[in-house]
């Protein structure tokens, strides 16, 4: 817990040094090689707030939100929520996950049995807890309907293929709500979905975290939606965070170069980003395989800035006074990034 | 002030695609849909799911099935109408103007077959096997793998699409598409899939083949950042007609059409990310068929007239200030949109 950086008093979720690995078998060679998928990732996130990771196919962002929900488990590390562990592998655990951590997936459609009425599909972890009889679980199941703005009484007996995609989500968005969660991992909940109901939609996970006081993991690779729902963000690359602080803070004056390219990818409304440049920041080259990531930085290969140490020593996250934290040798200063920005 | 000679390479005026049901007729899908794409230009049709996009770009290459879909109006591909030609006629025309990029790479190449002989297949196909030795054919394709900024072509060409990324099997998917040479790609959500830093540098491979080769694109695209930042023109479909047609750069800041308004302002504004968390009134109802505007029953400033007749896409500036702004709406709105820039990136970049 020395150098995790700390957002506020009471840490609603907290990873602790988290490593996920996949064993997977050589196509055609003897043995087998690991995947390092996630690399020792530590990150705290204050009751009440949204933490956003973010970063390119590949990067282990999605691999550590399901070892948060325990599909798999972390192979080391130590998640609490709300001060309890669920990373163990063990039935405990398990239980403590499901009371406290719930999960909504990109495509409410294929996350949801076609056969299942709306009312069996959001009862259905209430169903997997035991403990609430008929008559309880329907009420709940009506709750959490009313809290995503589904009519209980016209839409409870359809099927999912009877919804459109902004009610679809919304039924998922009750599903993960009506176990009465603390964390709430939202894995891009609006990419699937068209601008004007992304907005509903956004409206609605900022309402609800507001009036239930959940917490939010949020993996999304839309920095728009990213920036307005956020508190706190961390960057992702290869399975290492490469920076995490402040959604304005890493927004307005990035500290890692990977993040700084990222930023700069995004097209925006109004800004013009023809191949001639404009201060867009273009990575080298594709990601490396994570069978054999680079040694030291792994982000050190695609970057312009790297030396001779990025090759031999990894970075260590290293945060400011501000909770603003980069694993980089030589980060960015407003300096740098004004004259990479000239530069083109 | 559009220049008057020259000829556009995509030329739809007044398409109508109407899908034939057994119950109720025949079901306007796309109507009344006109623009232009001029040659090395790049025009992106935007709009939402059911607008009309995908249906628009498929009567275009007459790819639509003629026992459930009526097709009418007038589609040019390379300066040439396609009214009046055979169904034969036309396939050949069009496969020698035009290709097509879909979303999916994964889905768009055959998963069994290595990439090489997949876009040697396809330049044997347009040339014919006869016209191109074995030894050429595969000279041509490295080219093609070379032109579309694939590294080490002679290794690649033996991959297989899965040993390959996500960005590098959209760039076999376009060297599949540049192998007839075309004038005309048409491209349907060709960087949905990718990472934003993958979709930028494909977006510039489409902005070189542009310029090197004169190739004009249709864009398909939902993403109204990418249209506005990354294309020449768009055209914004609304419940398959066009709604609002500009310059890319003014399109959504001097939006005059109230669905055009208010799809800009459902995008989070990063300058203040409050104002995304007013509640607004939610959508009361699908877009309307039949007569009025489709937008009427959503449209905060609508009337009786709105909901009576359809309104022209009529050019909205008469006096010169904005050429090329037209628009479908019986009171469009005059002042400017205020939405800053997305991200705080390009804030900064500007310098």
């Amino acid at each position: 817990m020395t150098d995790t950086p700390r957002t506020g008093d009471d840490p609603l979720l907290l990873c602790e040094d988290i490593v996920q690995e996949f064993r997977v078998r050589r196509r055609g060679a003897f043995g087998s090689a690991t995947v390092s998928a996630v690399s020792h990732v530590s990150v705290s996130v204050a009751r009440g707030q949204t933490y956003a990771i973010v970063g390119e196919t590949g990067s282990g962002k999605s691999t550590f939100a399901r070892s948060v929900i325990g599909a798999p488990p972390p192979r080391s590390g130590r998640i609490l929520v709300a001060g309890q562990t669920i990373s163990g592998r063990g039935r405990r655990a398990s239980r403590a996950r499901g009371r406290l951590v719930q999960m909504v997936f990109q495509d409410p459609m294929s996350a949801m049995d076609p056969q299942w009425s709306v009312e069996q599909i959001v009862a259905e972890p209430l169903r997997a807890q035991g403990g609430a009889g008929g008559r309880q679980r329907r009420a709940r199941v009506a709750e959490a309907l009313d809290m995503v703005g589904i009519s209980p009484a016209r839409f409870a007996s359809r099927k999912p293929t009877e919804l459109s995609g902004g009610q679809a989500q919304r039924v998922a968005i009750a599903r993960a709500l009506v176990v009465r969660p603390r964390l709430v991992i939202l894995d891009e909940p609006v990419t699937a979905l068209d601008v004007s109901v992304q907005a509903e939609i956004l409206r609605l996970l900022w309402r609800l975290r507001r009036e239930l006081g959940l917490t939010y993991l949020l993996i999304s690779h839309d920095l728009a939606v990213v920036r307005s729902l956020a508190d706190q963000v961390g960057t992702m690359y290869l399975g290492r965070l490469c920076e995490t602080g402040r959604t304005e803070d890493v927004f307005t004056a990035p500290k890692h170069p990977y993040t700084a390219a990222l930023l700069s990818a995004i097209p925006s409304i109004g800004g013009r980003a023809d191949a001639s440049g404009d201060g867009r920041i273009r990575l080298r080259g594709e990601p490396p395989s994570p069978l054999n990531p680079p040694s030291g930085c792994r982000f050190r290969t695609r970057c312009q800035y790297a030396q001779d140490v990025c090759g031999t020593q990894a970075p260590p996250l290293a945060a400011a006074a501000d909770g603003h934290a980069v694993a980089c040798h030589f980060p960015l200063t407003a300096g740098t990034a004004a004259a990479t920005a000239a530069a083109g | 002030m559009t220049a008057p000679a020259v000829t556009p390479s995509i030329e739809v005026n007044g398409l109508n695609v109407g899908l034939l049901t057994p119950a109720k007729g025949e079901v306007r899908l796309v109507d009344d849909v006109s623009f232009a794409v001029r040659p090395g230009a790049m025009t992106a049709i935007v709009g939402e799911s059911g607008a009309g996009k995908s249906l628009t770009t498929k009567a275009i290459l007459g790819l639509l099935d003629t026992r459930r879909f009526r097709v009418g109006g007038q589609i040019s591909l390379g300066g040439v109408d396609l009214a009046g030609m055979s169904a034969r006629q036309r396939r050949a025309h069009v496969a020698r103007t035009a290709s097509l990029v879909f979303q999916n790479p994964t889905r768009a190449l055959n998963p069994t077959m290595r990439v090489g002989p997949q876009i040697i297949e396809s330049i044997t196909k347009v040339r014919g096997t006869a016209q191109m030795s074995k030894a050429q054919a595969r000279e041509r394709g490295l080219e093609l793998m070379r032109a579309v900024g694939i590294p080490d072509p002679k290794e690649r060409f033996h991959s297989y699409p899965h040993q390959l990324s996500g960005g590098m099997r959209q760039r076999i998917v376009i060297a599949i598409a540049l192998a007839a040479d075309p004038k005309v790609i048409i491209c349907d959500e060709p960087t949905s899939s990718l990472d934003v830093t993958t979709q930028a540098l494909i977006m510039d491979l489409f902005d070189q083949l542009r310029a090197e080769r004169g190739i004009s694109f249709l864009l398909v695209t939902h993403d109204l950042a990418l249209a506005s930042s990354r294309v020449d023109d768009v055209v914004v479909l609304y419940a398959g007609r066009v709604v609002e047609a500009n310059s890319a750069d003014r399109v959504f800041r001097d939006a005059a059409m109230p669905y055009t308004r208010d799809l800009v302002a459902a995008i989070p504004d990063p300058a203040d990310p409050a104002a995304m968390w007013q509640e607004r009134p939610p959508r009361r109802s699908a877009p309307t068929p039949g007569a009025g505007c489709s937008y009427a029953a959503n449209c905060a400033f609508a009337e009786q007239r709105c909901r009576d007749e359809v309104p022209s896409l009529l050019r909205l500036d008469t006096t010169g200030d904005d050429p090329d702004h037209l628009c479908r709406c019986w009171f469009p709105v005059s002042s400017s949109v205020s939405h800053g820039p997305l991200s705080a990136a390009t804030e900064q970049g500007g310098s």
